[in-house]
């Protein structure tokens, strides 16, 4: 079951991927040719760029602002998917469900990566052979970079790489946590209280304490977390990363536990007539 | 066999409020009972219990033997909201989804109650009327061959010539062994194909009858049901 719901909501959620793929591409193409028909030109600094290196320009510019949206979209889904009463009724345990809605996101955001990078590559490839002032730019650029590409860099960018999935799944399971841990002081509430603005305004401040008290105890567990690592990773260029990572992953791992406790006790899906 | 759902000492407070408090119910298989009780008394709730919806209740559940939550999931079919979906999915997508998800999902016996119901495979949620919605999810529903089917108010909706028809061809659908546990409002309509009768009534289980028994004193269902709440209000 763990397979088959993973495979369900990686389809969904890659959907909403592939939408924003297409907006960003539309919006690429568009700001390119709307560029060049009404004034003629685009500008990268005192450069006067071409069709193609304008629209790899864009591209590699919304790539960012797809990314951050997909991000939104992903957090959105996750709470909405850990209430949702259709999927909740597939026999499978709370744990499993609510890692495979986490997961999926992660897939989801590995899945986005791979495209943009093949479509900031081609649009790269478009500019590299088809404008020749972007060509000769982009030679004279790496001939002056006297760049080396070494197994030392290769392992940094994994690093950061698996760095940036951390943190990705450390603020899924964040938002998470402030999601579940006030629903769950809300359900303890008399339920006399029926005003849904003054409920909403409970979870606001309820919310606010509880990032408060996430600040205070981020900043307490750091260094109790760091302490062993520190005597392990002495730092060189290509380990100064793993410190980090380890933290993270404690860091993960730890409101992994606290909201696959919370989910199992409190979380109830949406009762929708 | 023995039982196929039995409760014990079952109690859920939410909001510090009590919404069932030691309830015990024991239902046999091959049985179609309902579920009845004012709105509020707790039916939904009593339902989502056992379908491992609701959390943090007292007591124990078991179905067809298994109180682990997963386990009991397997055994029960429940009418869903169709919430997981959006407004967008054609009901061909959703029996997909149902034939991937559920092992136990017939999709020939969907095709059947589909067709019976007259819902068009590539008509859309956002398309639906609220009547055809509840003919989908009944059909959903019964598509699964499942030990213990829950309909929570499944008729509602639906205009009363196509409801007639669907009650009447309930017993058709269901395995003899299965049981069905269905709340709803119109218990005239429900009331002939009923074995047993349970009512919620504060907060926990009030009666629990065979049908048989109260037409045996020459009360309808209906009226015996009425008559509770009339002794409440003289």
């Amino acid at each position: 079951m763990f397979g088959r719901l993973f495979a369900t909501l990686f389809t969904r959620k890659i959907k909403k991927a592939n939408y924003v793929l297409l907006v960003q591409l539309i919006a690429a193409i568009a700001i390119t040719v709307l560029s060049f028909t009404t004034s003629g030109h685009v500008y990268f600094g005192r450069q006067d760029l071409g069709v193609f290196p304008s629209f790899f320009m864009f591209v590699l510019f919304f790539s960012f602002i797809a990314a951050l949206a997909l991000y939104c979209i992903t957090c959105n889904e996750n709470e909405a998917i850990n209430v949702n009463q259709s999927l909740r009724l597939l026999p499978i345990s709370d744990s499993k469900y609510y890692l495979d809605n986490i997961f999926t996101s992660i897939a989801t955001l590995a899945y986005f990566a791979c495209i943009e990078a093949i479509g900031i590559g081609i649009s790269f490839l478009l500019a590299f052979q088809f404008d020749g002032t972007f060509h000769s730019e982009v030679m004279t650029s790496y001939e002056k970079s006297s760049f080396v590409f070494n197994v030392e860099d290769f392992i940094v960018v994994i690093q950061s790489l698996i760095l940036l999935v951390l943190f990705c799944l450390l603020f899924y399971l964040m938002l998470s946590f402030l999601n579940f841990s006030s629903q769950a002081i809300i359900s303890f509430l008399p339920g006399s209280i029926k005003n849904k603005s003054l409920l909403g305004f409970i979870r606001v401040f309820l919310v606010f304490i509880l990032i408060w008290a996430l600040v205070k105890g981020i900043q307490a567990l750091t260094p109790i977390f760091d302490a062993p690592f520190a005597v392990f990773f002495q730092s060189t260029s290509s380990n100064d990363l793993l410190e980090p990572i380890s933290i993270f992953i404690c860091f993960d791992l730890l409101f992994i536990a606290i909201n696959l406790f919370l989910f199992n006790q409190y979380i109830e899906p949406k009762e929708k007539k | 066999m023995g039982n196929l759902l039995e409760i014990k000492d079952l109690t859920y407070r939410k909001n510090q409020k009590t919404i069932l408090n030691n309830v015990n119910l024991t239902l046999g298989p091959g049985k179609i009972v309902a579920l009845l009780g004012e709105n509020g008394a707790g039916k939904t709730t009593l339902m989502r219990i056992i379908d491992s919806m609701a959390k943090n209740y007292h007591g124990t559940v078991m179905v067809a033997g298994e109180d682990n939550e997963v386990e009991r999931k397997k055994h029960i079919s429940f009418t869903d909201n169709l919430s997981g979906f959006s407004e967008n999915t054609k009901v061909e997508q959703i029996s997909k989804f149902y034939e991937v998800i559920y092992q136990d999902f017939d999709v020939n016996e969907f095709e059947q109650l589909r067709g019976f119901m007259k819902i068009d495979s590539e008509i859309r949620l956002s398309e639906m009327s609220k009547g055809m919605r509840e003919k989908l999810v009944i059909a959903l529903t019964f598509s699964r061959k499942v030990d213990l089917y829950l309909l929570d108010e499944p008729f509602s909706g639906i205009d009363a010539m196509a409801r007639k028809k669907i009650i009447n061809s309930i017993i058709l659908w269901k395995a003899k062994e299965s049981t069905i546990l269905v709340s709803d409002h119109f218990v005239n309509e429900i009331s002939s194909m009923l074995d047993e009768v349970v009512i919620i009534r504060d907060h926990t289980v009030y009666e629990h009858l065979s049908a048989d028994d109260i037409r045996a004193k020459n009360q309808s269902i209906e009226e015996y049901y009425e008559g509770l709440y009339q002794e409440e209000e003289e």
